[in-house]
């Protein structure tokens, strides 16, 4: 860069003695300019700068890129899909490419700077793009400006770089106040993602997503209740399926109740405390709830511990059913699980001794126990106690209708027990049911009817009859008589002599009917008879008062004055 | 080196005035006659030549790398560079317009830069290699060094012509403005460099 040197070599060499002067003078002030920067440097100085600034602008400017995994890249393009939220573009799609395994996208995401900050490890992404759902169509405006990518920020601290993509838009959004609650059912309905909770026709919230145990075969539901909804979820709530639809038949007649059309298409879940509870203390997030398949259920708890006992029945079975209620006094204290016909300690069910073995089961916190694992055996015990003090069990019949049966435990039995245990099951004694006793008693009413001298009192019967036959006939002798003596010619004359007398009565009768000359007449003369008289009245009143005034004239009658009371 | 043994007027201690043609001292700075400032290109020539070319380099960079041109298509906008044009007529099979451009924009400013600041070295070095066919690389260089703007006419024929809003448009990038730098400072430095330079050495070798 030293260029002094190039340039003053050439006329310093060519002699050092004539030259000297020049050096000094000419080339020296030369010299002085050489060394002097040129102006042009300026220009590079500036690109450059400008180069610097524009680049350091560029990088500082550009927010992280974050990958994010999806199941699939539908509508999604490399340098065109965006990132928004709120409608706002805060990043968009650098690169798309397939993971490793090549089972799902990996999205090359930049998230521009002012939009750092929501990349927290909970934030959610999803792909926006048209959707039909129960709930509505979303994403209409997708179909003409392609999908993009919405962003849900999360609330955690910790910021992070790699997420994964839901499938759909998540059904509450992140942050949003309520309570999430976990529901299950083991009933063959199902709820879906989407579906709503809904407390007196209200939606209060979601269902956000399902999960089935295969272990305990059972469906798990999270729900989330949105605030202020969230305080009517308390300890007793009981949740159960709202099909929209519900039939009642009672001594009203029949009630058909259909709820919104969208609550019957969407079906969901709804709750409410049952009737007489209080409403319990409130509910912390996650807490479990079991669902009840109808709304008129949700009286009957479910219990988690339950003890379970052998009956043995003499009798038919018919008419009982899994489920069927065991009832102590009208209080359902169980239910019967199954019968167990084909089990290997029943050789031959048409041994005339043979029995029925039917499982029950008996909760004892129905019987005022605590819902316990521990005291199952203590529970177990006291009711062996209590079996030989006399308790049994019997079928009893539910509903004559339909001729269902249920077992209920009574006292009455003898205590004593054939079998201790079947099957490893305690046993519990059976009675012969109501139903059985009915029977025995109607086939009791028979016997003593077939007991009855039925052919004596038919004998009798017998004779009464032909006593009677001979009275009918005299009677009809009788009869014949009166006939006789009506169908006589002398009666006839009798009769016209009869009728002529009624004739005459009849014309006579009428002469006096209203508007007949003879009744005008008489009405004229009554009519004339009473006028005379009213003319007549004041006098006879004189008369009456004073006789004498015929002869000396009446007195004048002073006229009476109301007057005060005298004091 | 040189074959030929010329007499040079800084031999005889005498420079020639460029405007008005009149042969004065070698140490003066300014014509006697005319006042022309003298050895104008000796003193900054090399220096501005260098600092016109450093800032062509640093023109170079943003000229390749951003896009020169964004394209609308439909509401859908894509950006090209010079380079990624030049891929794309590769692959469509346009070859030779391919090659034009490339040759045009990307291999003759950098040929331009190389060949300069390679003259620029060897003249600080002293260096007297090949003297005459250094000589005809400027030439070639200087008269090459307006026809690299065709990128920037295509860009500006194209913006002009093609502009349909949303439906299609053309819209330059920073890189257009990059390249017409870049293109006028290697003219620029191109002309700041004195060729007389390239056989200074020479001279005071032959005294």
């Amino acid at each position: 860069m030293n260029t002094k040197a190039d340039n003053a070599d050439g006329p310093e060499k060519k002699g050092e003695a004539d030259v000297h002067a020049a050096k000094v003078r000419g080339v020296g002030a030369r010299l002085g300019s050489d060394v002097r920067f040129s102006k042009v440097w300026i220009v590079p100085i500036v690109a450059l700068a400008i180069g610097l600034w524009m680049t350091y602008s560029h990088y500082s400017g550009q927010g992280p890129i974050i990958e994010i995994t999806f199941h699939g890249g539908e509508g999604i393009q490399a340098g065109t899909t965006k990132i928004r939220h709120r409608n706002v573009e805060i990043g968009e799609v650098l690169d798309l490419r397939l993971s490793e395994d090549a089972d799902e996208v990996v999205l090359s995401v930049r998230i521009y700077p002012h939009a750092r900050h929501l990349l927290s490890n909970d934030s959610q992404f999803w792909v926006v793009r048209p959707r039909i759902g129960a709930g509505g169509i979303s994403g209409l405006s997708t179909l003409l400006s392609g999908a993009y990518i919405e962003m849900s920020p999360g609330s955690a601290a910790d910021l992070a770089d790699t997420f994964n993509g839901l499938d759909a838009p998540p059904v509450t959004p992140l942050g949003t106040p309520g309570l999430r609650v976990t529901l299950n059912s083991a009933s063959d309905q199902a709820l879906q993602e989407g579906d709503p909770v809904i407390f007196q026709g209200i939606k209060v919230g979601t269902i956000e997503s399902t999960f089935f145990d295969n272990q305990k075969r059972r469906s798990y539901y999270d729900a989330f209740i949105f605030a202020p909804y969230d305080e009517l979820v308390t300890e007793n709530t009981r949740f159960w399926f709202n099909s929209g639809l519900s039939m009642e038949l009672s001594a009203d007649g029949i009630r058909f109740d259909i709820a919104s059309l969208a609550a019957v298409l969407t079906g969901g879940v709804a709750f409410e405390v049952p009737d007489g509870f209080p409403l319990g203390e409130p509910i912390t997030d996650g807490a479990f709830f079991t669902i009840y398949p109808r709304e008129n259920v949700i009286q009957d708890f479910e219990y988690d511990n339950a003890l379970t006992f052998v009956i043995l029945f003499k009798g038919s079975i018919r008419g009982l059913r899994p489920g069927a209620p065991v009832e102590f006094r009208g209080v359902k204290i169980g239910k019967v699980l199954r019968w167990d016909i084909d089990h290997p300690e029943i050789e031959n069910l048409l041994e005339p001794e043979s029995r029925i073995p039917i499982l029950i089961e008996i909760v004892p916190a129905r019987l005022g126990y605590e819902d316990d694992f521990a005291i199952l055996d203590d529970v177990e015990e006291r009711i062996g106690e209590l079996v030989s003090e006399g308790l049994s069990a019997g079928l009893t019949a539910g509903n004559m209708l339909t001729g269902q049966k249920f077992v209920e435990l009574r006292y009455g039995g003898s205590g004593a027990v054939e079998m201790q245990e079947f099957a490893g099951y305690t046993v519990i004694p059976s009675v012969d049911g109501q139903l059985d006793q009915l029977l025995a008693n109607v086939s009791n009413a028979m016997r003593t009817i077939s007991d009855l001298p039925l052919a004596e009192v038919v004998g009798s019967a017998n004779i009464a009859l032909e006593e009677m036959a001979a009275t009918l006939a005299e009677f009809r002798v009788l009869a014949d008589d009166i006939d006789r003596i009506v169908s006589n010619p002398a009666a006839d004359e009798v009769m016209a002599t009869l009728n002529a007398a009624l004739q005459s009565f009849q014309q006579l009768a009428s002469s006096y009917a209203e508007g007949s000359a003879t009744q005008v007449d008489l009405q004229q003369s009554l009519q004339s008879l009473a006028r005379a008289l009213q003319e007549l009245e004041p006098v006879l009143r004189t008369l009456r008062r004073d006789p004498n005034s015929i002869i000396f004239g009446g007195s004048e009658e002073e006229d009476i004055e109301p007057r005060g009371e005298r004091q | 080196m040189t074959e030929y043994t010329a007499s040079t007027a800084l031999a005889h201690g005498l420079q020639g005035c460029p405007v008005c043609t009149s042969v004065v001292s070698a140490e003066l700075s300014r014509c006697e006659r005319c006042g022309e400032t003298l050895h104008a290109g000796w003193s900054h020539s090399i220096q501005n030549a260098w600092a016109w070319l450093i800032t062509s380099a640093v023109l170079y960079f943003p000229a390749n790398f951003l896009p020169i041109t964004y394209t609308r298509v439909l509401g859908k906008v894509t950006e090209s560079t010079i380079l990624g044009g030049v891929v794309t007529l590769w692959e469509h099979g346009d070859r030779p317009i391919a090659m034009v451009i490339f040759i045009a924009s990307i291999l003759v400013p950098l040929g331009k830069m190389l060949v300069l600041s390679w003259m620029c070295l060897s003249v600080q070095f002293g260096s007297r290699f090949a003297l005459t066919q250094k000589t005809k690389l400027y030439r070639v260089t200087d008269f090459v060094g307006r026809w690299s703007m065709i990128d920037v006419f295509v860009v500006g024929i194209l913006v002009a012509l093609i502009q349909l809003g949303n439906v299609i448009s053309v819209r330059p990038g920073l890189a257009a403005i990059a390249f017409a730098g870049m293109v006028v400072t290697t003219m620029l430095a191109s002309h700041a460099f004195d060729p007389r330079l390239l056989w200074a050495e020479d001279t005071r070798n032959d005294n």
